[in-house]
Parts: structure tokens; sequence; C-alpha cells
């Protein structure tokens, strides 16, 4: 009967770890947020010289580029509504390379910032309502030579929670 | 599984990043204008249709004798348009710089080069070879290291590569010419008109 009983819970342990590191690769450690109603303010990132005059003389360069955007996010953190959890951005290693992401909020969330390839805590506590929103405005920075095109870059939050 | 972690996850929320500096370039050799300021005023570079000269009074006691002899420009352009700083010395000096601006992967070089006729010619159509022009490089300052704009001398009746500029940097050079006084021409005054062009990538 032990054996028995076992086995199942071994497997489904397996199924669960699998699907985790198909879903949640690289530096994802929790499980990804809904927030498929948050919102845009503007339509993408114009990214400009983060200095507007470029370096001086043989061997300096400045390729930094910056772009700012808003974003009003809606976190459906129904599931775990009345637990103490917390939250992280994540900011996945990804294309066009190495990226730097920072923030400021409006209080509910932390301001921060961060690299691609990490996670920051934004948020720990409980949750007590539904819907977690928040104002964030965003700043992106990457190296210009990077940038020959338009590219998609993602965020997303997880969530480590009771 | 490779395919699996390019994806983002579910719930991910996704931008678009988009260049929006455009490609910039400025060259100035001798006078030139910028418009706002200077760069670092948040001024950016203008037009100006100027053709400065370089030139020199040669005494006919030291024409073919193998000496070099110094030539003056009637430039005005001393301060560099980066940031004002003092970077030329007038009139020996000729102001040489600029900048190149772009988002890109493409990291080489714009180049500039110098349209270099065969000769100098006067009135009666004697010619001095454009070979009999030098300069050094050099600059006030920092400028006093390696220049992007290296000394050198015109080749006669070619494109000549006379420097450049890296992707976003502003580079830029002073040049003292000087003429090498190894023909005897005939007398009256000569003329030439280089032209220098940039290409970015």
């Amino acid at each position: 009967m032990i054996r028995a009983s076992a086995s199942p819970a071994a497997g489904a342990f397996f199924l669960a770890l699998c699907l985790g590191i198909i879903w949640y690769p690289g530096a994802a450690h929790g499980a990804v947020i809904d927030d498929s109603a948050s919102q845009a303010l503007e339509p993408g990132v114009a990214m400009r010289w983060k200095n507007s005059v470029p370096a001086h003389g043989p061997g300096g360069s400045d390729n930094q580029m910056a772009g700012t955007t808003h974003i009003l996010v809606r976190l459906n953190v129904l599931p775990w509504l009345h637990r103490k959890v917390r939250i992280y951005l994540n900011f996945p290693s990804q294309p066009p390379g190495p990226m730097h992401m920072s923030w400021s909020t409006q209080g509910r969330l932390a301001a921060g910032e961060l690299p691609s390839g990490n996670r920051q805590l934004i948020y720990a506590g409980p949750i007590l309502q539904p819907m977690l929103e928040e104002l964030l405005v965003i700043q992106f920075s990457v190296d210009g030579r990077l940038l020959d095109h338009s590219v998609s870059v993602n965020y997303y939050f997880e969530m480590d929670g009771n | 599984m490779a395919s699996a972690m390019a994806a983002p996850p579910a719930g991910a929320y996704t931008f678009t990043l988009n260049p929006a500096s455009p490609k910039t370039i400025y060259l100035q050799i001798g006078n030139g204008t910028f418009n706002g300021g200077q760069y670092i005023q948040g001024g950016s570079g203008g037009r100006n249709a100027t053709i400065n000269t370089v030139s020199l009074n040669l005494s006919p006691t030291v024409i073919g004798n193998g000496t070099a002899q110094a030539m003056t420009t009637d430039s005005t352009a001393a301060n560099s348009f980066l940031d004002g700083y003092a970077f030329c010395n007038l009139p020996n000096q000729l102001y040489i710089g600029g900048y190149y601006r772009t988002a890109s992967g493409n990291t080489a070089a714009a180049q500039v080069v110098a349209s270099v006729p065969a000769s100098l010619v006067n009135a009666g159509g004697a010619t001095i070879p454009f070979s009999q022009i030098a300069w050094t490089s050099s600059g006030n300052g920092p400028g006093n290291a390696t220049q992007p704009f290296p000394s050198g001398a015109f080749v006669a009746g070619a494109q000549q590569n006379v420097g450049g500029f890296a992707s976003n940097q502003w580079a830029e050079s002073c040049w003292t010419f000087s003429y090498l006084n190894t023909v005897t021409p005939g007398s009256g005054t000569f003329n030439g008109t280089v032209t220098f062009t940039v290409t970015t990538p």
C-alpha cells in the first residue's frame, strides 16, 4: 500500500517539474501572474540616444539608447487572495542582447532596476484584493548597435506564494 | 527545449523597442556651422558653403631648395563645436572634425576621402604636383593623442582616405600644412581645390 500510494505522487512531482522547465526557463522561479488586463499608454517605446552627445576622441564611443513608456499594470492575483506572497518582476535574457530596465511606481509596488536575465522583488505582503493595479514608468536602455530595427522584448511578473 | 527557452512565458508583457534617433553625420573642414549652440548644449550641425584657403607666399630665394615652407589658412574655426574648446591654433591650423551617429549593428567607421587633383595650376598653365603639400596632425589639450585624421601628404590625382569617425563618436584634428618645396615651378599664383567627402557604411 505504501509503495502504491508513493508512486503516483512521485510521478506528479516529476510532471510538474517538467512543466516548470518548459514554462519558466532561465531565471524564472515561480508562477507567472496573469497580467493580460495591463494596458500600455504608448504604442511602442521610442529609443533615443541616452546621451545626446557622442563620445569624444579615439577609442571613445557612446552607443547607449534609452526609451521610456508608461504601463498601467493590472495583475490578477485572485488565486492568491488572502495569502502572504512575494511578487517579482522578471526581465529574461532575450534578443537583441543585454538590456537594462528601470521603473518607478506610485507606491503599491516597489521601484527598481535590473539587467536582463534577472528578477527583482517588487511586492511582499498579503493579497487583499483580486486585482493589483499600479502605474509603472519604465525605461529601457540598450546598446544602439543592437537596434538596427524594431524588436520585441518582454517581461513578466511571477509569484512566490504560500 | 531550445524553442521553449526562446518563447516568453504565458502572461509575459511584450514591448516593441523602436530605434527613433536618425542616423546623422557632420563633417567640418575649416569653417562650419552649428545651429542652436554647441553639441553639448543641444546644437546640431548645419550647412556651410565656405571654401577655405590654405596658402603661402614663396620668396624667390627659397624656391625649390627642399626646405618645407609653412602654410596658413584663412579659416576662422579654432574652437570645436562639440564643446567650444579652443582646439586649433589660427592661422597655422585647419580644423577637421565632426561626428557620426548610427543605431545599427554596423560599427564600421564613416570614412573621409579627399578628391585630389593632379596639380595646382597657374594662369599660364604651369603646374605644381599636389603631392608637394603635406600636413601634420595635432590638437590642443587631449587632441595631442593619436589623431583620427592623421598626418599625411596629398597623393596627386587620387581619391585619398584621410581618416574617419567611429560610430557614435566625435572626432577632430587640426592640420598644419606645409609646402614641401622640392620642385621649381614657374612664377605666378598656383591654385587647386581638394574636395572632401564623408561616406557612411
